[in-house]
């Protein structure tokens, strides 16, 4: 099976100039675990993604440096910067293991150098749970 | 193949009146997305997950006192109690459909009223991964 078989299209999105509460607020009210940040010509510079963001939090010691993490420090700082990303016609079980290797909940799938779609470990797991694996 | 072939058996917990930031240190230090959180007798009571964090975090009802939060709210505040969980006997595919309708990442497994494990998306990603399923 191939990735495109399963990946999903619709894609939440964040810009490189957002701060990381604005992060927060669009990650908690979409519901997705992580966000491609886009920079200015809509190319994907990296994902920050609700990992990224605790693992920003256990680094603070106070309560002032939490304020300046969320108020003041941009994406751009804390996302993971050029994320490995998946083509839409690879085979599932192999973006299966690349999902392993790098310890990652998702990859995005880019097509010709443009973002096309993500593909996430609930995907496949759908698609266990379907039997179609 | 059965829940028990692939599930993990080295359990996080944490306890209900634990802090979050202490749930937090342990999600970022373990890379984990979910501690089961258990009684003071050790019975599975509920889970904390970084989407529970999160929430947190965005519902914070003064911006400049989020870092505050964190420390001051006790586990059993937000967590999701009583998690859905699963035999160790239980087929793959119908954990997989369990997942998916509880919108989870993991489901405990609980085998004559005790935690004995737990099995994450990524467990059965491995399993596609090495095509055993």
């Amino acid at each position: 099976m191939r990735v495109s078989a399963i990946m999903r299209t619709n894609l939440k999105t964040i810009g490189t100039d957002a701060t990381v509460a604005d992060a927060v607020a669009v990650l908690a009210k979409s519901g997705v675990s992580a966000l491609p940040v886009l920079d200015r010509n809509g190319r994907v510079v990296g994902i920050c993604s609700t990992r990224d963001l605790l693992d920003a939090e256990a680094g603070c010691s106070d309560a002032l440096s939490r304020e300046h993490l969320f108020e003041r420090t941009l994406v751009l700082e804390i996302m993971t910067s050029w994320p490995a990303t998946v083509g839409p016609q690879e085979d599932v079980r192999d973006v299966a293991q690349r999902m392993l290797d790098g310890k990652v909940q998702r990859l995005f799938v880019e097509d010709a150098g443009a973002l096309v779609g993500v593909i996430s470990q609930t995907d496949i797991v759908a698609a266990v749970a379907a039997a179609r694996v | 193949m059965k829940v028990a072939d692939i599930m993990q058996t080295n359990l996080e917990t944490i306890g209900t009146d634990d802090s979050v930031e202490d749930a937090v240190e342990i999600l970022a230090d373990k890379h984990i997305s979910g501690l089961p959180v258990v009684s003071k007798r050790g019975q599975l009571v509920g889970v904390l997950s970084t989407t529970d964090v999160l929430q947190l975090l965005a519902e914070a009802p003064d911006p400049e006192r989020r870092g505050e939060v964190l420390e001051g709210t006790q586990v059993r505040e937000i967590m999701t109690a009583k998690p859905i969980t699963v035999g160790p006997d239980a087929d793959i595919h119908e954990a997989a459909r369990q997942m998916l309708y509880g919108e989870i990442h993991r489901l405990f497994v609980e085998f004559d009223g005790a935690l004995v494990g737990v099995l994450t998306q990524s467990d059965i990603v491995a399993a596609v991964a090495g095509a055993r399923l």
